[in-house]
């Protein structure tokens, strides 16, 4: 029995979690891959500015009273033939609008720093309420299976029929027409990531209760239940965390998709008020000035959300492969 | 003496019908398999029972239906005289459940990979509320590792830096935490290199001398059961055509479906004869043979064997014996 006893191998205790991270073929994956390398910086870049905007704004956009409608659709700064580095205060200790003003005269910078925010909040928070309904609705369809299984499974096909725009529009429209002019940016808010969450649930219902109804008839499972315990303790103590990992990969692609309808809603009208913008409310505003030629109004929040997506995109497609073990 | 397990004229029917709308369709009627059609047995205190047969016999659905995962659709499981089914209370019925545990047949998929093995031991500690406090539980988790011939340090380790062999002392482990009496083991060695099942089959005698514990053993592997049981039944399309000690099973097999088996064993004493083959398959439990489920593999079924299913009188259930056509006789014989 000697080959087989744990002396043998009662190696140093390992080395912690962040050097395991570290040493993992996932890591190893991530460093190899300067897509992602890339996508990860700039995803990293975007967050830090948009969590540090109100130091690095010049401008607080949401502030009527810093707003002077003498400033109003002021070009980007170099067109006005102004030297590098362009940053320098005027005389009366105002900031320079580096790129531009909107009909407002409201800094386009600021506002983008702002307006990524908003919508980074409302991606994540989207995010995070799609993928825990999804993630109950898979574990409770496929652990339980039978009639539950299949009704769950049902709603989601119907809920698949329904574009995620119309889904918003249907609730935003209701949410309004109750609320009236009482309406408030939070309850906006609330809407977007309420239709957000509600249209993306699926996927993630799919893929968990996939996952769910391979690892139950595992024998840790059939261990766990030996000892008594009841259903939901082993859902969540034993199935959820083995079938959790799929989930980060659509958690990703879909925090960039949630981006993506939010500013679409907010272009359609139903988002974001043009007191409190998103990038997509910015896009709308810059919209109407574009066949005028203030061109940059609409051009550097388009910039910078096609910017975020890509990155987040590209960081979730890497993830999915990572993450997919016929691909290794 | 009163057996510790007593299994009586167990049954277990699964409905493989195809969904309601394509049976509608198809007009087909509703399908039912019989895995388990009436298995009685015993086994007494500190004895290893063990359960052998072809795939498809009964014989794990047999060990998932006396610890409890899967409800019998007849017949009751009665463990040191308190009834599997309908235990009175939740608290009754938790009682039972700490004396009985399973080892089961993957140590791959028996310990939760994202666990470390000393939460997986400590669960059923935990669960029954049999020590107080983090150091109390902690120092009972390394008492069980070093019982299996582990380190009590291999505690922090995932499962997946293990090998077969250490994971299935893992499992045993995890079986002892809870004081069990009665561990059933379903096929527990069958997922491991030769060269460790003889470890782990002497560690499960070890303890069970040790703890007095009682074991019914699932296996297709003869020479498994050779070695541990102290007596078998023989399993074949959800009944047992034969129960017997083991060394009376080995030596003077009964029923033509053992000897069959026992033929089968390639052993260093016979190099060179002439064997005769396994015949035939383990029909489809579907539609199973009427009369003796054996007779259409069976070289001495009359009419009476194609009609009348055989009673187990005299630990054997086949006509040929009760009528004397057939002697029982040494495996080779046949």
């Amino acid at each position: 029995m000697a080959g087989e006893s744990g002396s043998a191998l009662s190696d140093p205790p390992g080395p912690g979690w962040f050097a395991r991270a570290g040493d993992s073929d996932t890591f190893a994956s991530f460093k190899a891959s300067k897509v992602a390398v890339a996508a990860a910086a700039v995803t990293a870049l975007l967050f830090l500015l948009a969590l540090l905007a109100p130091l690095l704004s010049p401008q607080d956009p949401f502030d009527p009273a810093q707003l002077e409608l003498i400033n109003s659709r002021l070009p980007p700064i170099w067109t006005l033939g102004a030297s590098w580095p362009f940053l320098h205060a005027t005389a009366d200790g105002q900031w320079p609008f580096l790129l531009g003003t909107d009909d407002q005269g409201r800094d386009i910078l600021s506002a983008i720093l702002y307006g990524l925010r908003v919508s980074i909040l409302v991606g994540f928070l989207g995010v995070l309420f799609s993928a825990t309904l999804g993630i109950l609705a898979g574990l409770i369809a496929g652990y339980v299976g039978g009639a539950v299984d299949a009704a769950i499974m049902r709603v989601a096909d119907v809920q698949l029929t329904f574009p995620a725009i119309l889904i918003a529009l249907l609730i935003d429209g209701v949410v309004k027409s109750v609320m009236g002019s009482r309406i408030t940016t939070t309850a906006i808010l609330a809407v977007l990531i309420a239709s957000i969450g509600l249209s993306f649930w699926v996927q993630y219902a799919r893929t968990v209760r996939g996952s769910v109804m391979v690892e139950k008839n595992k024998d840790y499972v059939q261990a766990a239940r030996l000892i008594g315990l009841s259903s939901p303790v082993i859902m969540v103590r034993h199935v959820l965390p083995n079938v959790i990992g799929p989930v980060f990969a659509i958690a990703t692609i879909n925090f960039a998709l949630a981006i993506i309808t939010e500013a679409t809603l907010s272009f359609l009208g139903s988002g974001m008020p043009d007191t409190q913008p998103s990038l997509g409310t910015l896009i709308r505003i810059g919209n109407r000035y574009l066949f005028s030629g203030e061109w940059w109004i609409v051009a550097f929040p388009g910039a910078t959300l096609v910017l975020l997506v890509l990155a987040v995109n590209l960081l979730g497609d890497w993830l999915r492969d990572a993450l997919n073990p016929r691909l290794q | 003496m009163r057996a510790f397990v007593e299994v009586q004229d167990l049954r277990r029917v699964f409905d493989v019908s195809k969904p309601l709308l394509n049976r509608i369709i198809e007009r087909e009627p509703r399908r039912y398999l019989t895995a388990v059609a009436g298995v009685t047995f015993d086994i007494a205190q500190g004895e290893t029972f063990a359960l052998v047969g072809e795939s498809g016999s009964g014989k794990s659905t047999v060990a998932r239906m006396v610890v409890g995962l899967l409800e019998p659709s007849g017949g009751t499981v009665t463990i040191d005289g308190t009834p599997m089914e309908g235990a009175a209370s939740a608290a009754e019925r938790q009682r039972l459940r700490r004396r009985i545990q399973m080892i089961f047949q993957d140590p791959y998929a028996s310990l939760n990979p994202r666990w470390r093995v000393d939460r997986i031991v400590s669960e059923p500690i935990r669960a029954f509320r049999l020590f107080e406090g983090e150091a109390a539980i902690r120092a009972r988790v390394g008492e069980l590792l070093a019982f299996v011939g582990l380190h009590p340090e291999d505690g922090r380790k995932f499962p997946h830096q293990f090998s077969g062999g250490q994971r299935q002392r893992v499992a045993i482990a995890r079986a002892l935490a809870s004081n069990a009496e009665f561990i059933v083991c379903d096929e527990p060695t069958s997922a491991l290199d030769v060269s460790v099942q003889a470890q782990i089959l002497n560690l499960m005698r070890d303890l069970q001398d040790r703890l007095g514990l009682t074991y019914l053993l699932i296996s297709h592997n003869l020479a498994v059961v050779r070695h541990m049981a102290t007596r078998i039944g023989v399993m074949y399309l959800g009944r047992i055509v034969e129960v017997a000690p083991s060394r009376e099973l080995f030596g003077a097999p009964k029923h033509p479906y053992t000897r069959m088996l026992l033929d089968a064993v390639p052993d260093l004493a016979h190099i060179g004869r002439r064997r005769e083959p396994v015949r035939g398959e383990i029909p489809n439990p579907i539609s199973p043979p009427s009369g003796c489920h054996f007779n259409p593999r069976c070289p001495h079924a009359n009419d009476r064997c194609r009609r009348e299913v055989p009673p187990l009188a005299d630990g054997v259930a086949c006509h040929a014996i009760h009528e004397g056509r057939l002697e029982p006789g040494r495996a080779e014989t046949v």
